[in-house]
Parts: C-alpha cells; structure tokens; sequence
C-alpha cells in the first residue's frame, strides 16, 4: 500500500518537475543571422548578431525577427548597395520569420543534448512571404537552448533585383546560417 | 588629335581609379571620428523607457554613451555583441562591435563600466514579440571620455 502511495507521489512530483521545462518560453536578442554570397568571382559576407528570437516550448512556435539595417559588410559600397538597392531597407526595414519547430518532443527539451529539427513556416523579407521547410538542430543545455541552422534563399524569390552589371557576382542561392543562444523567458 | 587621345586615356585612368578606390573603399572606421552625440547610457535608456522622440535627431549619427553597463558579452569571432542595460530600466541597447576592433572586448566582464561609441542603426518598439525595447548601435568602439 504505502509502496503505491509512493509510486504515485512520485510519478506526480516527476510530472511537476517536468512542466516548467516543458512550458518555457526562450528568447534572445542577440541572434546571429549571418549570410555568404559565395561565386567564382566574388565572395561576400554579411555578419549580424542582433536578431531577436522567441520560442515558445509548450506550442513550438518560432519568431525570428531581424532589422536590415542592422547587417555589417567589410566594403561599405556594398552595405550602401544591399540597403539602398536590394533590400530597400528604409521601405522594408526588417525580415521575419514566424513557423514552427517540428520534430522536437518534451522529453528532448528536458534532456541536454543536440536535436536535429525540422522548422516550418513562413519568411518576409524585401515585402514578399514564402513558405521555408528547413532542417536545423537544437541543442539543450543547463543555460537554455540553442537553434542552429543553415539555409539557401534565392533573392530573386524576394524580388530582389539585381542589375545586370553585378548579376554574376551575387550568388543565385545565398546561403543563410541562424544562430540564436536563447535563454528562459519569464515574462 | 593625338592631344584629345591623351586626354580621353586620362579621363579613363583617373575614372578607373576612382571606381577601383569606390568598390574597395573599407567601411568608415567610427573610432577616428568625433561622436555627433553624447549622453549617459542611464539616460538613454531612460528615454526608449519613456518618451523616444528626443532621440529622432540620433538616427544613423555616431552616439557616445558614457557610463554604460555591460548587461552580457556575447564574443564571437567573426563580430562580438554587447548587451547594455541598467537595473531601472526594461529597455536595452545591444551594440554590435566593429570587427576591427573585435579583440578590444576580449576581456570585458558583466558589470563592468564602459564608454561605447557607434552608429544609432534601429530603435525597435517591440509590439511584436513582447521582449522590450531596443536600441541597436553599429560599428562600436570603446572609448575614453571625449
């Protein structure tokens, strides 16, 4: 009898001490986002570590949020192009992403460790919303959880036009890689 | 003839140059300059908390905050992150240092006071997330009292 009562009370206090992890809300502001332009003429970078990022445990919803202006390039003729010319940054000032991760079960956030994930949802960016399915890892740790992700974006699926004159310096699928250290997030 | 020939090759040259000089021209290194504007980091801070529109005429200018709290060091090796913060208030300014000068925040340790200069880039009012407020300063550099 008293064997049971303390299986029970067990199985309940394991429950409790599952459910805050479970519940937890994740958040930076401090997101890296950075891009390479990678072709046989030129290769460019564009570094920006001031994305901010929510993920909520219990739903698996994903927020990105990224302020364009924000991007830093070693050639300023080349921030002055992607702003101005490109991106339009003072008509479109941030790109966005807001889905979902798949493919991550509570037990998996409750555990340390690297989760290979599936997120799913829709990017704006330059004005236009696509639907992006990716592959990423979470990796869980005592100080929170971390996204980590790459992924290639054609800029002509944004309608960002690029002239003729720099067409084969720019690569026609620019590579994406996201990584965002969240922590929890009480509020 | 032969005048117009050497004149047209010296347009070419010198435009030539010019271009070459454009394309690779490095980003501005804001450590040199003067900062357009100077303020404590509390005070700042105060005004994303409270009423923002003092702070329109900063936009895209080089803003030295003094007496800046560092929140969190986020070191990186292509381009390093500071949080900076003060305990009264919910806002944050997050200053993303000058790769040039990534080495220079190697050793800084939460809490420590510094003087940061860098370009006012974006002042989110989150509606969007709920995470607060935030001011995003570019091409940072630390620096003495100016």
């Amino acid at each position: 009898m008293s064997n049971n009562i303390f299986k029970t009370l067990f199985f309940v206090a394991a429950i409790m001490a599952s459910q805050p992890i479970c519940a937890q809300r994740y958040m930076t502001k401090t997101a890296a986002i950075d891009f390479i332009s990678k072709t046989p003429i030129e290769t460019f970078t564009a570094l920006n570590k001031s994305g901010a990022c929510l993920f909520d445990a219990a739903t698996g919803s994903l927020d990105l949020i990224v302020q364009i202006k924000s991007f830093v390039f070693e050639k300023q003729l080349m921030q002055e192009h992607f702003n101005e010319n490109y991106l339009e940054s003072e008509k479109f000032p941030k790109a966005s992403f807001k889905g979902k991760v798949k493919t991550l079960s509570a037990a998996q956030l409750a555990k340390d460790g690297t989760y290979p994930v599936e997120i799913e949802g829709k990017l704006t960016m330059h004005g236009v919303t696509k639907d992006i399915n990716e592959k990423a890892r979470i990796i869980v740790n005592n100080k929170g959880i971390i996204l980590d992700g790459q992924f290639n974006v054609a800029p002509t699926d944004y309608q960002i036009a690029i002239p003729g004159a720099v067409k084969d310096k720019i690569a026609k699928q620019v590579s994406i890689h996201v990584k965002a250290n969240m922590e929890p997030f009480t509020k | 003839m032969k005048k117009m020939i050497q004149i047209l090759l010296l347009l070419i040259v010198v435009g030539g140059s010019i271009a070459v000089y454009l394309y690779f021209k490095e980003s501005t290194d804001y450590a040199k300059q003067k900062p357009d504007f100077t303020l404590s980091a509390n005070n700042i801070l105060q005004q994303i908390d409270t009423d923002t529109s003092g702070l329109t005429p900063m936009r895209n200018k080089l803003v030295l905050l003094t007496d800046a709290t560092v929140k969190a060091v986020q070191l990186d090796s292509t381009m390093s992150v500071l949080e900076i913060s003060s305990p009264t208030s919910s806002s944050l300014v997050i200053a993303q240092i000058d790769p040039r000068y990534n080495e220079s925040v190697s050793s800084l340790q939460t809490g420590e006071k510094i003087n940061i200069k860098g370009i006012f880039t974006n002042l989110n009012i989150d509606t969007d997330l709920g995470l607060g407020n935030t001011l995003q300063l570019n091409y940072c550099t630390l620096t003495s009292n100016q």
